[in-house]
């Protein structure tokens, strides 16, 4: 069986038409469906029991899985040897982790993918950098996982690379300064996971009181999450105008994304919009009956890529709450669907007498 | 330095070890005490009369079980002296609690006060709405001339996980009753005890229902409708997570009877779910879906029907005999696995001791027994009627929760 083809424009992530797009992309979805029906017996097994077999007319109809399987099966279509990266997702202590495993090709298809996405909102020039982040955390490999993998991933957009926390998380303030000073007649680029931005920059730079001036044009970028935010009862307009008074960055991108499905980063536009790029897709269903949801109702997110051939990634149901905006029809003007987050679908409390909790 | 926390029995922040002397010290009572029986008899009535027992019907159902009358039968089966024995306590009793109280875990502490012990309680420290509710109650009723002798005999508190507290009270205990998950049993069984200390554990288990296909090809409509509220009683309460709720439903009979049989009762029990309308999350849909997922994986189940297969009541059908594997990883939720069977007794070779509850419906006693006598060791604790898996027997696990909680001290014959 040939490699499913990768035959996207990546000169224009947002570029291609609804039906264009939608014709494109199911015939590249449905190939990866049969292609991992070849190459791994368990998606083999789940495709035959919970779906028809036949190939999708609609992507609505593609097989999918649920996201949480990674945590618990190893799910691979290539040989052992064939696999050059495995990322996990940062879970909590305690919570098992999700396992991906990715070979050359699809890692390969990553990195394109991921530097379409970013020229079309940072343009090709690499700007000066700061990581919101710890030189600490990148360099304990034996925790590879999810953010360390998107810092590595999002580093290679910028030059001059400056981490600008500590190992507990707290803002070198004289570090960050000079970098500033050095960098003061170019924008700059910053990235960091939501919550670090949020508690090692943000809320440093308020208990120093301090406020830093990033300059004008500068971007920050950031995902992994709302939770630990929204717990604060921080949203994310709290968050971008927190930013621009505090640190003098006009331009905030949060980006939805998830280590299950790699190349999946749906990057917010000015309108504060995702956007799905021309190789991944989104469809909301209602979490109770898994019936397609239209625009406008919340339900949870299917999130679907074109890009895994190393494992059964690319139609995933996960366990967050979204709610489509339209399809081609953003003021911002980037084609394709675009939508927003609401948040993790609530957790039940385990009730009855058997449970994980270990006490000693 | 130990982060204890007394919820109930002992000022807060009282030194553990004062605590421990003064319960170790305490004297075992004769099992049915007056003054247990008549502070657990007022303890029931005022949860019966509290206006926020409707929230918590199983609270309810631990009321009514130690009502008056109930223990006055009860203390007939245990008497206090014999000719040649005189009962007493054990002593002082230590009981873990799972991570969410569960009502049979109260159950099994006030039968341990009835038998004649002091108690110390380990909880969650995650407290339920439900705990906070059980423990207003105790506090109200110790707060009565009935709770004045049992002051002491019942402490309960909480603590973060820490080894020297487990194991400095499991030194002074003379029964330790550990509830948990199979991981938690093993922690704590690896704290020791006194020498002369005797040990319970109520661990995971698995529970599961057989019915009679024939029977149900025959019922009338409202046999059909009784039958379904009682298998909508056994496992939709507690969301399916109890130890002694069905997560698998086996069908005996021949092929052609089992499907007609299936899909009268499975429309009943939808009818029935339709109807009582339990709680069922988004979370709880997914966690269905996903040990759906699961199961197909491994090829150890498909879905018995192809329908919107995330709603509750969700079917699995089983493609290989039940192993510990497909026991693992079922989630509850309203998810059952199904398998179809020639006869009753062809069920035993597919049991362990992992099997706590069968609840039949259909059987003759002959069948049960033909079942019974071909049981491999220590599975199956209890074959009870459907609709009467979660109901509450002194004997427990194979365990009769009186004997096991006190002792007995032999005496001359006269």
């Amino acid at each position: 069986m040939s490699l499913p083809q990768f035959s996207f424009d990546l000169t224009e992530p947002f570029g291609l038409q609804a039906t264009e797009k939608a014709e494109m992309l199911l015939s590249a979805l449905n190939e990866l469906t049969n292609w991992h029906t070849t190459k791994c017996s368990h998606y083999s097994n789940m495709r035959q029991r919970m779906f028809t077999n036949g190939l999708a007319r609609v992507r609505e109809e593609l097989p999918f899985l649920p996201v949480r399987l990674f945590k618990n099966l190893k799910l691979a279509s290539v040989p052992d040897s064939a696999v050059v990266k495995t990322l996990t997702s940062s879970g909590t202590t305690g919570q098992s982790v999700s396992r991906i495993f990715l070979d050359r090709e699809t890692s390969v298809r990553q990195t394109r993918v991921l530097s379409a996405i970013m020229a079309s909102f940072l343009g090709k020039k690499r700007l000066p950098m700061v990581i919101i982040d710890s030189p600490d955390f990148m360099q304990d490999r034996s925790r590879f996982n999810a953010r360390a993998a998107g810092i590595l991933g999002f580093s290679v957009f910028g030059r001059n690379h400056r981490y600008c926390l500590n190992e507990k998380l707290q803002l070198d303030i004289d570090g960050l300064d000079a970098f500033l000073e050095e960098h003061r007649d170019s924008p700059i680029l910053a990235f960091g996971f939501t919550f670090v931005v949020w508690q090692g920059l943000y809320q440093s730079a308020l208990q120093a009181g301090r406020r830093f001036d990033f300059g004008p044009g500068s971007t920050l970028i950031h995902g992994g999450g709302w939770k630990r935010l929204l717990d604060q009862q921080v949203d994310n307009a709290t968050f971008k105008s927190r930013m621009r008074e505090q640190l003098g960055i006009e331009r905030v991108f949060n980006y939805y994304g998830m280590v299950e499905q790699v190349g999946s980063i749906f990057m917010e536009c000015e309108y504060g919009h995702l956007h799905a790029p021309v190789y991944a897709d989104v469809i909301t269903r209602n979490p109770m009956t898994l019936e397609p949801l239209s625009v406008g109702q919340e339900g949870v997110i299917q999130v679907l890529s074109a890009l895994p051939i190393s494992y059964p990634g690319h139609s995933l149901l996960t366990e967050d709450m979204g709610v489509l905006h339209g399809e081609d029809d953003c003021p911002c003007g980037r084609l394709g669907r675009h939508f927003s987050v609401i948040g993790r679908i609530p957790q039940v409390e385990m009730r009855g007498c058997s449970d994980t909790r270990t006490i000693p | 330095m130990m982060n204890v926390n007394y919820l109930l029995g002992q000022s807060p922040n009282r030194n553990l070890d004062e605590v421990l002397a003064s319960s170790a010290a305490l004297p075992a009572w004769r099992p049915f005490d007056k003054r247990a029986v008549d502070f657990v008899a007022r303890f029931s009535q005022r949860l019966l009369m509290h206006p926020d027992v409707r929230r918590y019907p199983e609270i309810a159902a631990l009321g009514h079980w130690f009502r008056a009358a109930r223990m006055r039968d009860l203390a007939q089966n245990y008497p206090n002296e014999t000719d040649d024995a005189v009962i007493f306590g054990r002593g002082l009793a230590f009981h873990l609690a799972p991570a969410n109280v569960d009502s049979v875990f109260m159950y099994s502490w006030l039968i341990s006060l009835l038998a004649g012990n002091a108690n110390i309680v380990r909880v969650s420290q995650k407290i339920s709405p439900q705990l906070t509710f059980l423990v207003e109650v105790l506090h109200n009723t110790l707060q009565e001339d009935v709770g004045k002798a049992v002051q002491g005999r019942i402490v309960i508190m909480t603590y973060p996980h820490d080894e020297r507290i487990t194991r400095a009270i499991s030194l002074q205990c003379m029964v330790r009753v550990v509830w948990g998950g199979d991981a938690t049993v093993a922690t704590i069984r690896a704290v020791p005890l006194r020498p002369t200390a005797s040990e319970i554990c109520f661990p995971d288990r698995f529970s599961l229902a057989a019915i009679k296909a024939e029977s149900l090809v025959t019922a009338d409509d409202d046999a059909l409708k009784k039958l379904a509220a009682n298998f909508y009683n056994d496992a939709f309460w507690f969301g399916q997570q109890a130890c002694s709720s069905p997560r698998l439903v086996n069908w005996v009979g021949d092929p052609a009877q089992c499907a007609v049989a299936q899909a009268r009762f499975w429309e009943a029990v939808r009818q029935e779910v339709k109807r009582r309308a339990p709680e069922d999350t988004p979370a709880m849909a997914m966690s269905r879906l996903s040990a759906a997922f699961e199961y197909a994986a491994s090829s150890l189940a498909h879905p018995s029907v192809q329908e919107p297969f995330i709603q509750s009541p969700a079917r699995l059908q089983l493609e290989t005999l039940v192993s510990s594997e497909a026991k693992d990883l079922h989630c509850g939720n309203g998810l059952f696995l199904e398998q179809r069977l020639d006869a009753l007794e062809k069920l035993a070779c597919q049991l362990s001791d992992k099997e706590q509850t069968l609840a039949v419906h259909g059987f003759s006693r002959a069948e049960i027994l033909l079942l019974v006598n071909a049981l491999p060791a220590r599975s199956i604790d209890r074959i009870v009627p459907l609709g009467e898996a979660l109901g509450f027997a002194p004997v427990w696990d194979g365990t009769d929760l009186f004997v096991a909680f006190s002792r007995r001290i032999a005496i001359p014959k006269n």
